[in-house]
């Protein structure tokens, strides 16, 4: 019987700026598989002026992860399509809103206190498909042709530094879902702050001097050598020049196993 | 704990947005006659200093100089701050502040296409005018009240600067919808100063967040 299994890592870091003025690091990244071949996760990026976002992020993270990660594991592989994953998803995304609101955090605070972008992905055995509300970008590609892609790209107002939330009113609106089939089995998802190195100009493809040695390395180390070595690039000095941020890479390759 | 160290992974900065930034700089005649010029050149220097020791700033802010005074005349083009050179001016002729905001205007919105053409993300650009007296060109009025529409509209953030006790600043005030300020004596050091720490702060702006500017007082007039 063949299986599709995932080799995942991922690092969130926190920034210069942050580590500067004592901030905690805003970003929040949660990643799981299922048993049947289903790969989901969810980074969030606090907004920098929003006070409780940082704990925002993570419960948005964890907390979508998991629902999603438990109903994809009930899948025999038979009933799930497109339209119940979407409905799966705008469901799971009221969910954590909800828990958001009645949580310590939100009766004593209104949204806006929590306000944190939304970059999810689910990807099965035949197809996959980013979910994403605000900035930050996600690239569904292959090992041997990293310039073709699929792109969730991020949604900002005019400017560099405005972006939508998921913890907005208005946050269906701001709801994007991009498909991919399974021809793309290398998937990652950034945040704004890693997007400027690990992007090529114009956003439209990952940097393959950047993404190529990492993406070997991470397919060849376990899962805690890869986090560590994604952790110490996203520190890096050089980086950290570049940007401020705080930053979150997530990785993903699927590889087909015998059981 | 080793360092891991992934080999042959290149970190280079591609796709660094930008922060494009007008100064519209006074060189009528009276900025010579008090002096002012002089201290204003010596500002222009410091900027230049002060965002090249910025690696995020000397990437990602972009300066523009046009100055005003014979005639309205771009002094340096749009040049990334790591290469700017501060030119230097020299006073003579009136004060065409109308011409030289729409010259700023127009050129900020050439440099958005540009950006956009080339997937270039930006911050909202600013436009800071230093002047000691009032606008002599006749549509004067015309351009302040382009400028007060294009802030308004959120295209551009307006920083009004007078200097002296001749700049006007009622007129200047119609440029923008922020009250504009006089300049304690010739403290130009100081104003570019602020203007190099605010312009760091904006150029590394997160999403979502307000800019924090450094507080004005020790460059900024205050009537008791």
């Amino acid at each position: 019987m063949l299986s599709s299994q995932w080799k995942v890592a991922g690092a969130s870091v926190t920034g210069f700026a942050h580590e500067a003025d004592g901030t905690v690091c805003q970003d929040a990244h949660a990643i799981a598989t299922t048993r049947n071949g289903w790969f989901v996760a969810v980074l969030s990026d606090g907004a920098g002026s929003a006070r409780y976002s940082d704990a925002s992020a993570r419960l948005i993270s964890h907390a979508l992860v998991a629902q999603l990660a438990n109903r994809l594991d009930q899948d025999n592989g038979n009933g799930l399509d497109e339209t119940l994953l979407r409905d799966w998803i705008g469901r799971g995304v009221e969910e954590v809103r909800h828990q958001l609101r009645t949580s310590t955090l939100g009766t004593e605070h209104d949204l806006h206190d929590l306000h944190a972008t939304l970059l999810g992905v689910a990807a099965g055995p035949n197809w996959g498909l980013f979910f994403h509300i605000g900035d930050g970008v996600g690239c569904a590609t292959t090992m041997n042709d990293l310039a073709t892609s699929i792109i969730s790209s991020p949604e900002n107002g005019e400017y560099a530094n405005e972006t939508y939330f998921v913890t907005q009113d208005d946050w269906r609106e701001h709801l994007r879902l991009t498909f991919f089939d399974s021809k793309y089995d290398l998937i990652a998802l950034m945040s704004d702050g890693a997007m400027p190195f690990a992007m090529a100009t114009g956003q439209l493809m990952v940097f393959q001097p950047f993404f190529e040695p990492l993406s070997r390395y991470l397919a060849e180390h376990t899962r805690e050598d890869g986090e560590r070595a994604i952790a110490a690039i996203l520190a890096k000095d050089e980086v950290r020049r570049i940007t401020g941020d705080d930053k979150t890479l997530v990785w993903a390759l699927r590889d087909c196993a015998e059981a | 704990m080793s360092q891991i160290a992934i080999p042959d992974v290149e970190l280079r900065d591609n796709t660094s947005q930008r922060l494009p930034c007008v100064l519209l700089l006074d060189s009528s005649g009276s900025m010579g006659d008090s002096g002012a010029i002089d201290e204003l050149n010596a500002g222009v220097r410091l900027l230049e200093e002060e965002l090249k020791k910025d690696d995020v700033a000397s990437q990602r802010v972009q300066l523009l100089i046009i100055r005003f005074g014979e005639n309205t005349e771009v002094l340096s083009d749009w040049t990334d701050a790591m290469s700017f050179s501060a030119p230097q001016l020299t006073a003579s002729g009136l004060t065409p502040l109308g011409e030289a905001v729409q010259l700023g205007l127009a050129k900020l919105e050439e440099q958005k296409t540009r950006y956009r053409t080339n997937g270039i993300a930006y911050n909202r650009p600013w436009m800071l005018v230093i002047t000691d007296g009032e606008p002599t060109d006749g549509g004067w009025r015309q351009a302040a009240a382009q400028s007060k529409a294009a802030e308004q509209a959120g295209r551009v953030i307006f920083f009004g600067i007078g200097v002296g006790d001749s700049a006007d600043l009622t007129k200047l005030a119609e440029f923008s919808m922020r009250k504009p300020v006089r300049l304690e004596g010739l403290r130009f050091r100081e104003l570019f100063q602020w203007l190099s720490s605010s312009v760091k702060s904006a150029s590394k702006a997160a999403p979502g967040s307000n800019i924090q500017l450094a507080p004005p007082s020790d460059w900024m007039q205050v009537s008791a």
